[in-house]
């Protein structure tokens, strides 16, 4: 068992330098040059060449690229040519900016996802069924970006209910970040983005949940479950759902990988300070350190969360679904 | 029979006329005119110089001429036009800041010595007679001589035409009029002008001012700062030598007095009684090593503004005396607007400041208002320091900034009070509904930056002067105002806006729409159409 | 394969939801296809109105849009106080006693661009050197050079001036007198028209064109181009020297002493009996036209519902609440009326009427622009869902079939592909190339071909120990024989499942994609019209621009969901619901 953890650790490290070495390549090579937007600021020629040798652009790539692997081997992930400050600090209070929209949002519909799919299995061929199914497959194809518009052009605009933007009121006191999301005030600022997002993911552990529900209602514990005179809430709960949960886990592994990188467009509507639109601007503006950063933070997390979900692969007969988040 | 006469006859009729027309209109030689690329902004970055590329490239095609229009990525944009100089037309704009007010920084951009790659005269514009006239003009230290060679290059560029300015565009924000009144409205900064907060009375008992803003600075090194943003919000806690007035005229601040030995010797008498935010008294020593200061750890941002000065030395107690190398027009409206005071005995510690971690940047100034706090990406607050000389007009407690995700957020901001003031121009669909909320006051000002359509002069057909011309004359730019802008803005014919009054040339050539007067023009060049109006370059 | 998908037919025929989404996509196709005639209007063309309307101000707080009196723009209005005369495009000119516009018919069809009306006399000048005159009873129509387009009417006592382009002026009734008085050699050519009038052209001294004129107790003001003002008395012509220098587009005297002039940017001039002077007002835009009807009190209007009125020394902004352009103006004791409009921008109408799904900010047909959005996210939806499909199930088959080696590099390029977030490689193909369809495809199809590779490959791996692949490899089969003629059939029904999937898929992406802005410029997609709508700022109050692409992605997306659930029961039979 070691030698097969140790086996696949050693491959996701690999994945991880092939990855990182596509990437220095396809900005260094693909991107504009970032110091291009210093002439409008009415820089000469030189002065842009004094600046670019300053972020250490005036060497060869090569030279670049082992100076970078270098630095991120000891853990110096460099400066943000845009902010001017050490990438690590960015990139960090992005990700937990993200962390602290996406995880509640994610977390309540794995809750609440799971519990109506049990229903929905239980329920089968009713119209409640019917209902269910198509609730949770129209939640999953409305975009974001578009009830979340609606969301704000609603309640926090015309009721005026929520705020519209951002984490939180100014000015705030704070210690550190723990201090500024523990509140009713960031409470009140979460609420509509977490509603969107929760009710987009809410369709999918709902729909899993039901499928391999109805695979282990098929199974004989059941019938020897119903035999013995359980109740069917029982049942339903306490003994088929338990081993239907699997793979909604590993889907909820999947969701959270991908949710590192937030969901762009969300950060946008709600004007959220996350890693998504930190990295969509990043690379936008050649800000090669930042947006190398932001993409092996999202990188290191998904391998690792895939990692774990092999694992537990490995262990189980392989279920398979159909409609896993992408 | 006679259906077959009717036949030939109906055929006739239809294939006579046809050679009849292509005899009578003599097919022309040559090529026709290749295909021209119009470069511009993606939608996103700027919806305005997006739609106008369409609509100039509409008419274009009008004359005969096939047009493409490709919107880039800002970046990739500057790249193509500055770096590669890989263009035919491409449409960017100049902001206007506040020290190219003085013509020379626009002016330059029309220069034969700027013509090489990555330099500001990407479109390979030379004119001796020109230049001439830019090394005289800024030489000059007469005002008015000078703005009579100023007058002179205009009319020379607007006939040359090698750039068509386009149009300036409106810098249109909004307050909230029931929290702060005796805003400050200055030309090209709007609202967001270092008087306002000098002059707004509060209204309620908030005594804080908070403005919203879609960006935040790129540092606050007052040496490495290269944007706007970054120096907006630090000329609130540092000082000047000069500030410039509402009126953009130049009122010794932090200087008491500014006396011009010569045009090479500048003395500034620093005001007495001054102290920075922690106490220790700022003098003649500080200015002096401030400005050495920059000089000696050379930022790019400031090397053309320096790049003049000889020696710096201390004169009697008060007094700083700065000996030019050469007269510089702009040295007191730019030079001793531009740069902070700093103290001493802070900097000077520091060996090299462009390595300061963005915790480790000094903050202490000894401006109106002191620092307090900045969460990067989130806030920003300062708090009015009581011992500045002009604190006495001072209203308010401290200024709150909000930075926002974008101009959407700002506009938010400001609707439902959350904000009582934006430093960033809405965009045209947001002004009717400002205007339209009872606790926000619309305030649109003219800018003395400019949107151009640059021609790549390298290139046929942006060779000749009278097809750059003819062009010019395509662009619709009252439609463009009226619809785009929501007729806020004003045409543009040249570098030096209009609002920018004491340096405009108003008697220079004019292209309004006409598209006849283009085709005339085209004609005089040599061009000829075939019968289905493709246009065709001069053997 | 044909009975492949007749089974297909039967499992979409005999469940609901998914024949009503295979109903829906179907439609859609139809309306992709059918877009430019379905489509109202090009989605590129920014709508226009115009007509002639008229804003009555009795009271600033409360003004009154009298909308579409002619289908006509209209230019121009004076007051003779009894009656109203406004005139306009194509010659139309109208005149008002009591309550009602009434159109004079002269059988002219010159625009009429200025007009204005005097105790003895009345003129309205226009285009091709048209003037009408007015001898108390009926209108008659003269011509002077034809190659003039005339601007502007004054006239007083009999009195006449008509201003136009290029600096042309000409003098007639009452007015020849003083200026035949003056020294022969300094006049200009004379007219007689067809119907007895005689005109005499005045040297104006300037060149730029002359955009108002104004005659009160024998003095007058001619204002133009860049500033330009000209001083009329007793038959000369002078220049004064102006305090500003853009145009200046109309004036009115109220008499010798008071006097208003107003031009481009909201510039406003004020004479005072000796000299112009600049004065502040509230209206940034250019103002079109300005009447003074006490030396107190006067009206100005300009572009974009511009309107501001003047007390005492103060101008106050009038809210029109309509964002038309006016032209002219004229006042009575009792109020003032304006008139226009000239063509504007259909902006933010509501649906309905001409515009089924309401307008955009720059008079867009939203309606057209979500048809022709149907065809960009089926073509995104189904070529990018292809190429998913076609690397995905490729790399599924090889990874599970070969396994070992092969296996493991493939499945540790689609952990990349997984560690890779949608949007801001897109951004960095954008960077590579421009924005476009192509982009959008390409982002989507070479990154999330991901899933359906696992799933392929999951169940080839189940199928590869099975009894009949190793039969084929025993009758000595190769490998890709085995691979795409024995195993590939067996998971075909999944495969077409995951292009299903693929496709919900990418019509999202792709709006998403879109709504950052990184769509095709000029072709409309869903996403793009949401951008669009956030861009403008305007999303707030236009709920006409926001919900129908979306709806519209909602519909399409959820119907593909509908089929594919349909297609799982034959991927996956365990799942059936009997």
């Amino acid at each position: 068992m070691h030698h097969v953890v140790l086996k696949r650790l050693g491959q996701a490290i690999f994945t991880m330098w092939i990855i990182l070495t596509v990437l220095f390549f396809l900005f260094r090579l693909g991107l504009p040059d970032p110091t291009v937007a210093l002439v409008s600021e009415g820089l000469s020629p030189e002065d842009r060449a004094r600046i670019a040798a300053r972020f250490g652009l005036d060497r060869g790539i090569f030279t670049q690229y082992f100076i970078y692997l270098r630095n991120v081997l000891s853990g110096e992930l460099g400066r943000s040519f845009h902010y001017n400050a050490p990438v690590a600090g960015i990139v960090g209070d992005r990700f937990l900016n993200t962390m602290a929209l996406m995880l509640p949002a994610i977390l309540i519909s794995y809750l609440v996802g799971p519990l109506l799919g049990v229903l929905l299995a239980w329920k089968r061929g009713s119209r409640l069924e019917v209902g269910g199914i198509s609730g949770a497959l129209i939640l999953r194809s409305a975009p974001m970006f578009w009830t979340g518009m609606l969301a704000v052009m609603v309640f926090g605009i015309w009721f005026g209910w929520f705020p519209t933007s951002g984490m939180r009121t100014f000015p705030y006191e704070a210690a550190h970040f723990f201090d500024k999301i523990f509140t009713l005030d960031f409470l009140h600022h979460l609420i509509l983005p977490a509603t969107v997002i929760g009710l987009y993911y809410l369709g999918l552990p709902m729909l899993i949940m039901r499928n391999t529900m109805l695979e282990v209602l098929g199974e004989n514990f059941i019938e020897f479950c119903q035999a013995r005179g359980m109740s069917p809430a029982r049942i339903m709960y306490a003994h088929a759902a338990r081993n239907a949960l699997l793979p909604v886990i590993t889907q909820l592994a999947i969701t959270i990988g991908l949710a590192v990188g937030g969901q762009v467009v969300v950060e946008v509507v709600f004007s959220w300070p996350g890693l998504g639109l930190e990295m969509f601007n990043a690379v936008r503006t050649s800000d090669y350190p930042l947006a190398q950063a932001s993409f092996m933070l999202m990188a290191a997390i998904v391998l690792m969360l895939n990692l774990v979900v092999d694992l537990i692969y490995s262990w189980l007969d392989p279920r398979v679904t159909y409609t896993a988040a992408r | 029979m006679i259906r077959r006469i009717t036949a030939i006859a109906v055929a006739l009729l239809l294939v006579v006329p046809a050679f009849v027309f292509a005899g009578g209109q003599a097919e022309p030689e040559g090529e026709p005119v290749q295909e021209l690329t119009v470069y511009t902004t993606t939608e996103s970055y700027d919806p305005i110089r997006y739609e106008a590329a369409f609509m100039i490239a509409d008419a274009w095609e009008e004359l005969g001429f096939q047009v493409n229009v490709s919107p880039m990525e800002f970046s990739s944009l500057l790249q193509l036009f500055y770096d590669e100089q890989n263009f035919d037309a491409t449409i960017l704009g100049w902001s206007g800041r506040v020290d190219r007010l003085d013509p020379q920084h626009f002016l330059g951009t029309l220069h034969g010595e700027q013509t090489d790659l990555g330099a500001n005269n990407p479109g390979g514009y030379v004119n001796p007679e020109y230049d001439e006239l830019f090394v005289a003009q800024s030489r000059e230290f007469d005002a008015d001589r000078r703005r009579e060679i100023v007058m002179e290059m205009q009319a020379i560029a607007a006939d040359d035409n090698p750039v068509d300015v386009l149009f300036y565009r409106d810098e249109v924000v909004g307050y909230n009029d029931t929290t702060f009144t005796d805003f400050v409205v200055m030309a090209g900064e709007s609202l967001y002008n270092e008087w306002t907060p000098l002059e707004v009375t509060p209204l309620t008992d908030d005594r804080m001012l908070t403005i919203g803003t879609p960006q935040e600075p790129d540092t606050i090194n007052p040496l490495d700062s290269t944007s706007v943003w970054g120096w907006k919000f630090m000329r609130m806690y540092y000082d000047k030598l000069v500030r410039l007035s509402p009126e953009i005229e130049p009122i010794p601040y932090a200087a008491e007095e500014i006396i011009d030995i010569d045009d090479t010797t500048i003395d500034v008498v620093v005001r007495s009684g001054m102290t920075f935010h922690d106490g220790e008294p700022v003098t003649a020593e500080d200015v002096k090593f401030t400005y050495e200061y920059f000089i000696d750890n050379d930022f790019a941002y400031f090397r053309p503004f320096l790049s003049d000065i000889e020696s710096i030395e201390v004169v009697g107690s008060d007094t700083v005396r700065f000996n030019l190398a050469e007269p510089v027009a702009s040295f007191i409206t730019v030079t001793l607007s531009q740069i902070p005071i700093l103290p001493g005995h802070i900097w000077a510690d520091i060996e090299n400041p462009a390595d300061l971690a963005p915790d480790e940047i000094p903050t202490v100034g000894s401006g109106p208002f002191r620092f307090d706090q900045y969460d990067r990406g989130e806030y920003k607050r300062l708090l009015t320091f009581e011992d500045h000389f002009d604190a006495d007009r001072i209203q308010i407690d401290g200024i709150d900034y909000i930075v926002y995700a974008d101009s959407e957020g700002v506009f938010t901001g400001l609707v439902t009070g959350e904000i009582d003031m934006t430093a960033w121009r809405m965009e045209p669909g947001q002004i009717e509904i400002a205007e339209d909320e009872d606790h926000i006051t619309v305030v649109s000002v003219g800018d003395f930056g400019y949107y151009h359509m640059t021609y790549n002069l390298r290139r046929e057909p942006f060779n000749d002067h009278l097809v750059r011309q003819a062009l010019s004359y395509a662009v619709d730019r009252d439609t463009i105002i009226d619809v785009l802008l929501q007729g806020l803005g004003e045409p543009g014919y040249s570098v030096v806006a209009p609002i920018n009054a004491f340096w405009h040339n108003p008697d220079i050539t004019r292209y309004t729409y006409d598209l006849d007067r283009s085709r005339e023009l085209l004609e005089e060049a040599g061009y000829t159409w075939d019968s289905e109006g493709r246009i065709y370059a001069p053997n | 394969m044909k009975r492949f998908l007749l089974t297909i037919w039967k499992t979409i025929r005999s469940d609901t939801p998914a024949f009503a989404g295979f109903c829906a996509v179907a439609v859609l196709i139809a309306v992709a296809l059918g877009a430019p005639i379905i489509a109202t209007h090009d989605p590129n063309e920014m709508n226009y109105r115009a007509e002639g309307s008229a804003l009555w101000i009795d009271d600033p707080e409360a003004v009154e849009l009298e909308e579409s009196i002619v289908p006509e723009t209209l230019r121009s209005v004076a007051w003779d106080g009894s009656r109203y005369v406004a005139v306009g495009e194509s010659g139309t000119i109208l005149g008002r006693s009591e309550t009602d516009w009434e159109r004079i018919d002269l059988a002219i069809d010159e625009t009429l661009r200025g007009v204005s009306l005097s105790a003895q006399a009345g003129l309205a000048v226009g285009d091709g050197g048209r003037v009408l005159l007015f001898d108390g009873e009926a209108w008659i129509a003269e011509q002077l050079d034809e190659s003039i387009t005339l601007l502007a009417a004054a006239s007083e006592d009999g009195g006449m001036l008509a201003v136009g382009e290029r600096g042309s002026m000409y003098a007639g009734g009452t007015l020849l007198d003083a200026v035949e008085r003056l020294d022969p050699a300094a006049l200009g050519a004379s007219f007689e028209t067809e119907t007895g009038g005689r005109w005499r052209q005045v040297n104006s001294g300037v060149t730029g064109d002359l955009h108002g004129a104004t005659l009160s107790d024998g003095l007058g003001f001619i204002v133009g181009e860049r500033g330009t003002l000209l001083r009329w008395e007793n038959g000369r012509v002078e220049s004064i020297d102006s305090p500003i220098f853009r145009d200046l587009n109309s004036v009115s005297l109220y008499d010798r002493d008071n006097g208003l002039a107003v031009g481009d940017r909201g510039t406003v001039l004020r004479w005072n009996g000796t000299e112009w002077r600049e004065m502040q007002g509230p209206i940034s835009r250019n103002i079109r036209s300005v009447t003074m009807t006490a030396p107190d009190r006067a009206v100005a209007v300009g572009t974009h519902g511009d309107i501001m009125i003047l007390e005492g020394d103060v101008w106050t902004r009038v809210r029109s609440g309509y964002d038309r352009h006016f032209r002219g103006s004229a006042g009575s004791d009792t109020g003032f009326v304006v008139v226009g409009t000239d063509p504007y921008i259909n902006a933010l109408s509501p649906p309905g009427g001409e515009h089924l799904f309401g307008t955009t900010h720059n008079g867009r047909d939203i309606f057209s622009q979500v048809v022709y959005g149907s065809r960009t996210a089926l073509i995104v939806g189904f070529i990018a869902a292809l190429m998913v499909t076609v690397i995905g199930a490729n790399v599924g088959l090889i990874s599970g079939y070969f396994k070992g080696r092969t296996d493991s590099v493939l499945m540790r390029i689609v952990d990349i592909m997984y560690a890779i977030p949608l949007e801001p490689f897109a951004m960095v193909l954008v960077l590579l190339g421009r924005p476009g369809i192509g982009i959008i495809i390409l982002a989507v199809g070479l990154l999330t071909w991901r899933t359906t590779a696992r799933l392929i490959r999951s169940q080839v791996l189940s199928l590869a120990g099975r009894p009949f692949v190793k039969a084929a490899r025993v009758a000595g089969s190769g490998h890709l024989r085995v691979l795409y003629v024995h195993i590939a059939p067996n998971v075909l029904p999944l495969v077409f499942l995951q292009l299903a999937v693929a496709m919900a898929f990418a019509i999202t992406a792709e709006a998403t994609l879109s709504f950052l802005g990184l769509g095709p410029p000029r072709l409309y997609s869903w996403g793009t019209i949401l951008h669009q709508a956030r861009l403008s700022g305007a999303w707030r109050i236009a709920w006409w621009w926001v919900i129908p692409p979306g709806v519209l992605i909602m519909i399409t997306v959820v119907s593909v969901f509908f089929i594919s659930r349909a297609l799982e029961v034959i991927a996956n039979p365990r799942l059936s619901r009997s």
